[in-house]
């Protein structure tokens, strides 16, 4: 069984791919020119392996082609009508089949079915809603990020990275921060971490002070991107309000702090970072170090000056810095 | 018997538990198997949405630090860290640690990625071995390269400097010879970027085997089958593992593994857990279970996922020292692993890690090979000792090795639909070949060095005893000074005294026997309590014995063989002891020693009780405690005043005593290593050399004496075992010539009809009738009333009883009958009594009555009887239910059955004991008997059967009949020591002299009667009391029959040997011919009628049976066999030893006739054909 079906893929693979490939290829100018299907494909495309190997050849084509060849995939795919296949898949009751009928059919540029995807973007199942959300992306654009609004899951990490991915494909729009602001006060965390991201990536300035506030937030994760994203939008006041912060945060933003610090710091955290070089905690304080010895003016110097006074205490601090800054 | 059946109950329990774990294995197997292709569908299909070269791409990937550690790995090290740095993975840093390789390794990295020192305040969050220096590239292209020189300290030292050094949020630790596919990590560490509220602490990826595998610069180009066998069975030992197993973890959260390969971790976890712990070989595993029990014990959600792709290949060993090395390694790593956390061993509060993967790995990964090898040094001593059925040996090994086929198979498939990384035919076949051969040489191999893994565990004992009470919660990380490596810091490679492992040069068989030594030192102190304890046990029996019953009769030397029994009993028990012990030692020596003393004060208390039950019964109780009821055993130990405070309180104070011995005394014995081994081989010695077998054997003469010297335990023990193992006659049953008659021409035979299907049915005799020539003929039929009195032995019934008779009247009665003095009884107890005496029927296997509901259709006095138009009737002071008699009687459809129910008001009861009393004494039970009679109609065959000299012998009038005991005692001229003697059994006596006094009213009260001319009385013992010591086994069933009637003619009286199986035939014979009853002409009557020889003789062949549990005994001629004990009967029926193998052979054979016959109708055969039944049916 598993050895014919395996022969039987071979077989349409040898008759369709280069057909496949050639007619992708062909310049097709005419817009209503249609494809010309030889009988015999027809016939083999009665069968529904064949169809889907044909899917599977668009899609992964499609994946890595824009331009006319990529509406060449889209033609050719309505042609056959192949959609009908991925229909009847979005309807199916296997989370696998119906996510692979989302993706076929955003990836096939089918508008028309934006609603009916839509209506996926809260599905108990991880990969229908995440297909679905990607799927609005890719249809609408930064528009589409409107499901943010309503959706009810966390987006992971995972879904989050796939998400910016398929913006780039847009064109960004021109101020989208008001929806930014709106996101930064949703339930769901993730989405605030989202939109956070997005502000950071898109540089949108005007929502410094609204992620800032997020710096508030309970969720430590929510203020460990509010820290990154305050980076990228950094203004002159940004260093003094993560300095004042610091005291209030968990080790692991702490040290981001610091990091952050290493390249948006000026003279006006010497003071703070020169106390923390007498904290017992090492790692806070090779980092302070490592803050003042790069950011700050002279800290570099400084530093040096403080490890003469006190060697037994930092003089190791001084080598460790020195060697990783190559100064 | 006895000791001999002990190879065989372990033999059977072994193969038993043998068989369940198997099957459990199976199962478990087969459902991780199922449950784990479930998963690896799953993830797939999870995949094929995955577009993996997005997480390359971008700047918000997780940051990881590899670590690998690197140990005189100078050949290849260049390469390895080339393949390394090869990796896809934008935000990295790949740290090796040279943990003091003494070759050139560190000068190779050196030169070859343009190494420098640098200068490093390295943070010693996990305490380490020192490192001598950082290095890092002059070389942009290597800046995630560091390179870490530390003192050698082994592979968990080396990854906890890795730690310690690490920058990033992940750590991905690895073998530095492993080579992993581009893009193993973007795909290790997704499941971290899917986490949700649970959060992933650890992923583990699957290993493959490289060996012969085409690599080229650090990349795998081709993926090949090994060439060699060694590698190519580990190739299918790891398929087998990965696909059909690590999945099926994972997806139920339970993983514990991470193969030390390949893993990833979140730092800030590993961190708080301390990292990894040096003090086991195991640390790869030890880390995943230790991170699992932090989160559970934090009750934070978490998991440890798993990625089915394979992305790790490394090189397998290919040479056996070097594999065995490993897997030797792997079972200490797991046993230490697992005991540092046995705390989650079946702890509901771990979740699925303690309810089943800490069990899972305890039985299975751990236990399997040491089951195994256990299972085939069992096998080899029961092969050696004859007790394996070879042919179900074979089918159970077939279905094993096919079971392991089927699974290697299963895996190969699976392996082949998945991922398909061995494209070509030939290597798929080669795959299958390598599956067919694994059981017979690799996997009994790498049992082997699992074994040899336990061995090395069991050297170092003290050094994992120390580790495993560390424990968990406890342990700190030093705080430690972070220490600045300068680059100025002599960069010489200097060789370590630390060597990570040594070889280990002596012997196998010598270290095991060093271990048994060093456990039996141990065990000798228990042994020396054990003995003690038993010693007091018996001081305390005969303390009871003496208070009770006076000296006993030859005194000394029963004395002498009770303490030789006694020995006998300590050697085998404290052999036996030691196996469990030196088992459980391995496992848990506290729990071993709690074991060993909680068993040796039961074994104890059992000894204990057993000497109170002998106390009071004078009968060492055998099985018959298997064959009653729970309601039977309450009436009986309640009746007899068993259980008081004060022998409650006696107890407790013994288990004081004994706690206080167990706990001091062992602790003080010390012996050497010779001393250990000479009482070892003393013990074993006596237990080779047949002396226990030998002890049992020795007897001091008189019944009571040879009573009171057994150990009671071994006693009960070995009677125990051999009813629950019972020993069939070894033949088939239906063979003809085995049914054959005896060919002595002195003895009765019967002549069978039709054997096969009704073993004991055969044609009539009409000789049986000997009551003809005796009595006159009525006018009417004859009334039949049977007295049995209980307990009414010879012993003290009848002229020249040997204890003097303590039966005035019916002595005086049977100068008046026919009198049968050497009658014989067919039970020990009374259970035998209805189906003997009544229906001459045989005794299956607990006595006829213990049959119940598969009593077969059967005919009696009783049903015939009824059939020629008799009344017939049952009378028992007692509870007829008692041994199922009221079913018995029922059956055969005995009209009136009167027992202690039927006793309305105005009848007095027997005094009570705890409550308990048996019911009605002898004079009430006849009062209640007239009273129903009046009503009776004529002819009537009444049953009557008493029960007020059963223990305890309490009666109402007590003091009347001591004061006739006393007065007994004169008459018969007693001295007053002898009468001193008599006082301590006064009670068992008074209550006899109370039954002769009833049956003396019964008999006064008839003579009143216009039934009484034609009435005849048998009066008979349902058995001889055996609470007044015995004389010899025969004792046990002498009793008296006494034929008494208005209607006979002549009195006589007979000294031939019959007994009650002949009682049934003899009167229903009488009946047709003096009065033309209808009776069947076959008939399955064990007895051919009693003889009516006025001199001693033994015409006939007849089984006996002592308990409700062993038959026994068999008489035929003047001869009478017990077990394999063979007597000659003298004219006083007395027993005297004769050794006589032809003779011994013949009654062998006499009573395997008796028994292939009985096996019959224990197997649910038939007595007797329809057409005879349902004629004479009731």
């Amino acid at each position: 069984m598993l050895k014919y079906r395996f022969l039987y893929k071979k077989s349409i693979r040898n008759k369709l791919e280069v057909w496949i490939t050639q007619s992708i290829l062909d310049d097709i100018s005419d817009e209503g020119a249609a494809f010309e299907i030889p009988e015999k494909f027809r016939r083999i495309l009665q069968n529904k392996v064949a169809r889907q190997f044909v899917i599977d050849e668009l899609v992964s084509s499609k994946k890595n082609l824009t331009g006319t060849a990529g509406n060449n995939i889209v033609k050719l795919y309505e042609e056959l009508d192949l959609k009908k296949d991925s229909l009847e898949k979005m309807s199916s009751t296997q989370w696998y089949i119906k996510a692979k009928g989302i993706q076929e059919l955003y990836l096939m540029d089918q508008n028309d079915m934006l609603k009916r995807i839509y209506k996926n973007i809260n599905s108990r199942n991880e990969y229908i809603r995440m297909e679905a959300q990607t799927g609005i992306i890719h249809m609408s654009g930064f528009d589409g990020l409107r499901f943010l609004d309503v959706v009810a899951y966390p987006l992971t990490e995972w879904q989050q990275l796939k998400l910016l991915d398929q913006l780039k494909l847009n064109d960004v729009k021109e101020n989208f921060s008001q929806s930014i602001i709106r996101w930064l006060t949703s339930h769901n965390d993730t989405v605030i971490i989202f939109a956070l991201k997005l502000a950071a990536e898109y540089q949108q300035f005007s929502v410094h002070n609204d992620a800032a506030r997020a710096l508030h937030h309970t969720n430590g994760n929510v203020r460990y991107q509010a820290i990154k994203t305050l980076k990228r939008l950094a203004n002159e006041t940004t260093a003094s309000l993560l300095a004042n912060h610091f005291p209030k945060e968990n080790q692991r933003n702490r040290l981001l702090i610091l990091e952050v610090l290493t390249d948006i710091g000026s003279v006006e955290q010497t003071n703070f970072l020169e106390n923390l070089l007498n904290v017992k905690d090492i790692t806070i304080q090779l980092k302070a170090a490592t803050a003042l010895a790069k950011a700050i003016p002279g800290g570099n110097e400084l530093l040096y000056q403080k490890a003469i006074a006190q060697p037994d205490l930092l003089s190791a601090v001084y080598l460790h810095v020195k060697a990783a800054l190559k100064l | 018997m006895t000791w001999s059946t002990i190879p065989e109950i372990f033999f059977e329990v072994i193969t038993a538990l043998v068989f369940i774990y198997s099957a459990l294995l199976v199962i478990v197997y087969v459902l991780i198997a199922l449950y784990s292709i479930g998963g690896t569908k799953n993830y797939l299909r999870k995949n094929s949405f995955t577009d993996y070269r997005l997480l390359a791409a971008s700047p918000h990937i997780p940051s990881v630090s590899v670590l690998a550690p690197a140990y005189n790995e100078g050949k290849t090290i260049v390469e390895n860290v080339r393949s390394l740095l090869s990796i896809y993975y934008s935000n990295l840093e790949v740290i090796i640690i040279n943990d003091g390789s003494k070759d050139d390794s560190l000068v190779q990295l050196i030169e070859a990625y343009q190494l420098e020192k640098v200068d490093f305040l390295v943070n010693y969050q996990i305490h380490t071995k020192e490192v001598r220096g950082i290095y890092r590239s002059k070389n942009p292209v290597y800046n995630k390269l560091v390179v870490v020189d530390k003192v050698n300290g082994g592979k968990a030292d080396a990854l906890n400097v890795g730690i310690n050094i690490a920058s990033n949020d992940y750590l991905v630790c690895i073998d530095v010879d492993c080579v992993l596919e581009q893009d193993a990590l973007l795909k290790m560490m997704k499941p971290f970027m899917e986490q949700t509220d649970e959060r992933v602490i650890a992923s583990g990826g699957v290993v493959r085997i490289a060996n012969s595998c085409i690599i080229e610069d650090g990349r795998l180009v081709k993926v090949k089958l090994p060439d060699d066998y060694l590698p190519r069975v580990q190739t299918l030992e790891y398929i087998r593992a990965f696909i059909l197993g690590r999945m099926a973890w994972s997806r139920l959260n339970g993983l514990m593994l991470i193969s030390g390969a390949f893993g990833a971790f979140d730092k800030d976890i590993v961190l708080k857990c301390g990292g990894y712990n040096h003090n086991t070989v195991g640390e790869d595993m030890e880390l995943v279970v230790r991170m699992r029990r932090y989160m559970e014990e934090r009750k934070e959600k978490y998991r440890v996922t798993y990625i089915p792709d394979p992305l790790c290949w490394t090189e397998a060993p290919a040479t056996y020292t070097i594999l065995g090395r490993q897997r030797n390694r792997w079972t200490r790593g797991t046993y230490e692993t697992l005991m540092l956390h046995k705390k989650m061993f079946f702890n509901p509060k771990y979740g699925i890690m303690g309810l089943l993967s800490y069990p899972y790995w305890f039985f299975y990964e751990l236990s399997a090979p040491l089951i195994e090898f256990l299972g085939f040094v069992a096998f080899f001593f029961f092969a050696i000792a004859g007790l394996i059925d070879w042919s179900f040996f074979f089918l159970y090994l077939l279905m094993i090795i096919f079971f392991g086929y089927a699974y290697s198979a299963f895996a190969i498939l699976m392996e082949v639909t998945s991922y398909n990384m061995y494209r070509r035919r030939t290597d798929i076949l080669r795959l299958i070949l390598t599956a067919i051969s694994e059981p017979f040489y690799f996997h009994s191999f790498v049992v082997w060095s699992a074994i040899k893994g336990f061995i090395d565990l069991l050297k170092k004992n003290k050094g994992w005893g120390e580790m495993t009470r560390q424990g968990f919660a406890k342990k700190t990380t030093p705080q430690v000074q972070p220490v600045l490596v300068t680059a100025t810091t002599a960069t010489t490679v200097v060789a370590s005294a630390d060597l990570p492992e040594r070889e280990n040069k002596q012997p196998a068989v010598l270290t095991v026997f060093l271990l048994l030594l060093r456990v039996g030192r141990k065990y000798t102190g228990f042994a020396v309590v054990l003995a003690m304890l038993l010693l007091l046990c018996r001081f305390v029996e005969w303390g009871l014995d003496l208070y009770t019953y006076g000296t006993p009769l030859f005194a000394a030397k029963t004395l002498m063989i009770s303490v030789l029994q006694d020995a006998s009993f300590i050697v085998k028990a404290t052999v036996a002891l030691f196996i469990p012990f030196l088992v459980l030692y391995f496992i848990h020596k506290k729990t071993a020693v709690v074991f060993l003393s909680v068993l040796s004060i039961l074994l104890c208390l059992t000894q204990l009780s057993l000497s109170e039950y002998f106390i009071k019964t004078l009968v060492p109780l055998g099985a018959d405690l298997w064959s009653y009821s729970w309601n039977d055993i309450r009436q009986t130990v309640g009746a007899s005043g068993g259980i008081n405070i004060t022998v409650t309180l006696l107890l407790l104070l013994f288990v004081l005593l004994s706690v206080a011995a167990l706990a001091v005394i062992p602790k003080k014995i010390k012996p050497g290593n010779a001393t250990a081994l000479l009482v070892a081989l003393v013990y074993t010695g006596l237990l080779m050399s047949g002396f226990t077998s030998k002890a049992e054997e020795w007897k001091p003469g008189p019944e009571n004496s040879n009573n009171l010297a057994i150990n009671k335990t071994n006693f009960f023990i070995a009677k125990s075992l051999e009813y629950f193992f019972p020993m069939e006659p070894d033949v088939d049953i239906y063979a003809a010539n085995y049914l054959l008659s005896p060919t002595d021409k002195s003895i009765v035979k019967f002549r069978y009809t039709d054997e096969k299907q009704y073993p004991f049915l055969h044609v009539t005799d009409s000789s049986a009738d000997v009551f003809t020539p005796f009595f006159d003929t009525a006018a009417v039929h004859p009334n039949i009333v049977i007295i049995a009195v209980e307990g009414l032995g010879r012993a003290f019934c009848g002229d020249g009883a040997y204890l003097g008779s303590f039966t005035p009247f019916i002595d005086s009665l049977a100068g008046k009958s026919l009198y049968w003095e050497n009658f014989l009884s067919e039970g020990g107890r009374t259970f035998a009594l209805l189906p003997s005496l009544t229906a001459s029927l045989p005794f299956a296997s607990n006595g006829f009555l213990e049959m119940k509901g598969h009593m077969p259709d059967h005919l009696s006095l009783f049903s015939i009887l009824k059939n020629n138009h008799y009344q017939t009737g049952f009378y028992y002071g007692g509870d007829s239910r008692f041994d199922n008699m009221d079913y018995f009687l029922q059956r055969n459809g005995v009209e009136h059955i009167v027992d202690e129910a039927a006793f309305a008001g105005g009848y007095t009861k027997m005094p009570a004991v705890n409550g308990f009393t048996w019911g009605y004494d002898d004079k009430e039970l006849f009062r209640k008997y007239f009273e129903t009679l009046t009503a009776a109609k004529e002819p009537y065959c009444n049953f009557l059967l008493t029960v007020a000299s059963h223990n305890p012998f309490l009666i109402n009038n007590e003091d009347v009949y001591l004061q006739k005991f006393e007065a007994r005692m004169n008459a018969l001229g007693f001295s007053d020591k002898v009468k001193q003697q008599y006082r301590n059994y006064k009670y068992q006596y008074a209550s006899i002299l109370f039954a002769d006094d009833a049956v003396r009213q019964l008999i006064e009260q008839y003579r009143q009667r216009p039934d009484f001319d034609h009435t005849v009385f048998l009066i008979t013992g349902d058995h001889r009391m055996p609470e007044i010591p015995m004389n010899s086994k025969i004792d046990r069933y002498h009793v008296p029959l006494i034929v008494y009637s208005p209607l006979l003619k002549r009195r006589s009286t007979f000294s031939s040997v019959s007994t009650h199986f002949d009682i049934t035939p003899t009167l229903l014979q009488w009946l047709h011919r003096q009065y033309a009853l209808q009776i069947p002409d076959t008939v399955s009557w064990l007895g051919s009628g009693i003889d009516s020889s006025r001199s001693f003789r033994n015409i006939h062949a007849y089984p006996l049976m002592q308990t409700k549990t062993d038959i026994n005994d068999f008489i035929m001629g003047d001869y009478m066999l017990n077990g394999s004990d063979l007597y000659k009967i003298n004219t006083r029926l007395e027993l005297e030893p004769v050794s006589n193998n032809a003779l011994e052979e013949q009654l062998k054979a006499g009573f395997d006739r008796f028994k292939i016959r009985n096996t019959v109708i224990i197997n649910g055969g038939r007595l007797l054909p329809d057409s005879i039944f349902k004629r004479f049916a009731p």
